[in-house]
């Protein structure tokens, strides 16, 4: 089964909205022009002319690095690149950034089913990212929002999505993060070809967000289902499961999207 | 010749000249220490930790201690099996529950004596210790100072923008 979304769902990638698009990637270049010259490498911040033996943080920086890739979501880590230029510096660190996002994905996505589907999703978003054809991105923010037909898109209004499993401002969340991405990808000097599979894709920040926002969609959902399953018969829950990941299921195994990179290969 | 599994105990010492006698399973949770009786053979001499108080050194020694019968971490640095969790056991955390100033040389401590698992508890420790703080609540509890123009604040916090649920 292929899916197809009406054409007219589909968002461009060309327009977007300018505010909500920063350079993130390339955000080190007004440091570099600070007047202030180039961050003193020094544990952890503190001015190089402190004359205490023991100020209060005395950490290589190599350790800022470890402790930044161990925070336990992307807001800490992104209120860590406000603290000084410093902690800036090694939270624009891609390596740290790539290995936040591997921490977290395996802390948090290694369920044996719904989760690892959050993080194959994520990939698979990235993974169209990079190859952004106008209007491929943001086909399919994969949640379904009828648990009784299945539907994962609502065929008559104007979005992929409809507001009602998300809630609108969640959901223009959730576009401003896809069409973020895809810009990011659009701009990055390591094109699709790199990557032969959604597997191979690096994760980053971007996909943190979005997956914490499936993540937290699907809890909540296993949280209101809990009582409703002593009700009903053993395989209820596992169905239950399955409603709401239909969509992501989906996208993983049936749909082909129009800019040629299929699941799990180019 | 050198008969490392006879010896049953070695001793420390630390940078203030105390001398610590420790099994020697539990001080090879160091991975530096272990390397060194691994090249040395019998090492009957104190083995001089330069880094290391004697506070410091028994508080490291007494997280080996309570450690010494876990599994050693797979060698590969990028085995996803010490990655797998932000949590830290209860045990860890009232261990770690001390000062930051300790705290800190307990990380410190770990990093050069090379016991990978106790520096990820005490990264952890201090990563847990700014989630939901403010940039500014960070720069206090860590005495760091703000080197950033209000301009650049603004920048920053733009382009930040992007993961904000609004």
């Amino acid at each position: 089964m292929v899916a197809r979304w009406p054409e007219r769902h589909q968002l461009t990638v060309t327009e977007p909205p300018r505010k909500l698009l920063p350079h993130f990637l390339n955000a080190t270049n007004f440091i570099q022009q600070s007047p202030r010259g180039p961050p003193a490498i020094h544990p952890m911040g503190n001015e190089p002319s402190t004359p205490s033996k023991r100020t209060p943080l005395q950490l290589p920086n190599e350790l800022l690095h470890q402790i930044l890739t161990l925070v336990a979501d992307p807001s800490t880590y992104l209120t860590a690149s406000l603290v000084s230029h410093n902690w800036r510096n090694a939270a624009l660190d891609q390596i740290n950034r790539r290995t936040f996002s591997k921490r977290w994905f395996s802390a948090h996505c290694n369920d044996e089913y719904a989760p690892s589907l959050i993080e194959y999703t994520a990939r698979y978003i990235r993974r169209h990212c990079m190859q952004p054809e106008e209007g491929c991105v943001v086909k399919f923010l994969p949640v379904p929002y009828d648990p009784v037909t299945y539907a994962y898109y609502d065929e008559s209004g104007p979005r992929l999505v409809p507001n009602d499993c998300l809630g609108e401002e969640r959901y223009a969340w959730m576009e401003r993060l896809v069409v973020r991405m895809a810009k990011a990808a659009k701009e990055s000097e390591i094109g699709v070809a790199h990557y032969r599979s959604v597997e191979d894709v690096p994760l980053d920040l971007e996909d943190v967000v979005l997956a914490s926002i499936l993540c937290e969609l699907y809890r909540a959902r296993e949280r209101d289902r809990v009582p409703v399953v002593e009700d009903r018969s053993e395989n209820f829950h596992e169905l239950d499961h399955h409603e709401y990941l239909i969509g992501m299921d989906v996208v993983r195994n049936d749909y082909i999207c129009d800019c040629g990179g299929g699941p799990g290969g180019v | 010749m050198a008969t490392p599994s006879t010896q049953a105990t070695v001793k420390l010492q630390s940078n203030d000249n105390v001398v610590i006698e420790v099994e020697r399973a539990i001080a090879e949770r160091s991975v530096l220490i272990k390397n060194m009786l691994e090249d040395c053979g019998e090492v009957t001499d104190a083995i001089p930790i330069s880094n290391v108080n004697e506070s410091i050194l028994r508080k490291v020694i007494e997280w080996c201690e309570h450690h010494k019968n876990d599994p050693v971490a797979a060698e590969n640095e990028n085995d996803d099996s010490r990655k797998k969790t932000t949590d830290i056991d209860e045990w860890d955390q009232k261990f770690m529950n001390v000062d930051q100033e300790m705290l800190f040389e307990i990380i410190l401590a770990a990093n050069f004596l090379d016991i990978k698992p106790l520096l990820d508890t005490g990264c952890k420790t201090v990563a847990n210790m700014i989630k939901g703080k403010s940039p500014e609540e960070i720069r206090k509890l860590f005495n760091i100072q703000n080197d950033f123009t209000p301009e650049e604040e603004e920048q920053i916090r733009r382009e930040n923008e992007w993961a904000e649920d609004r």
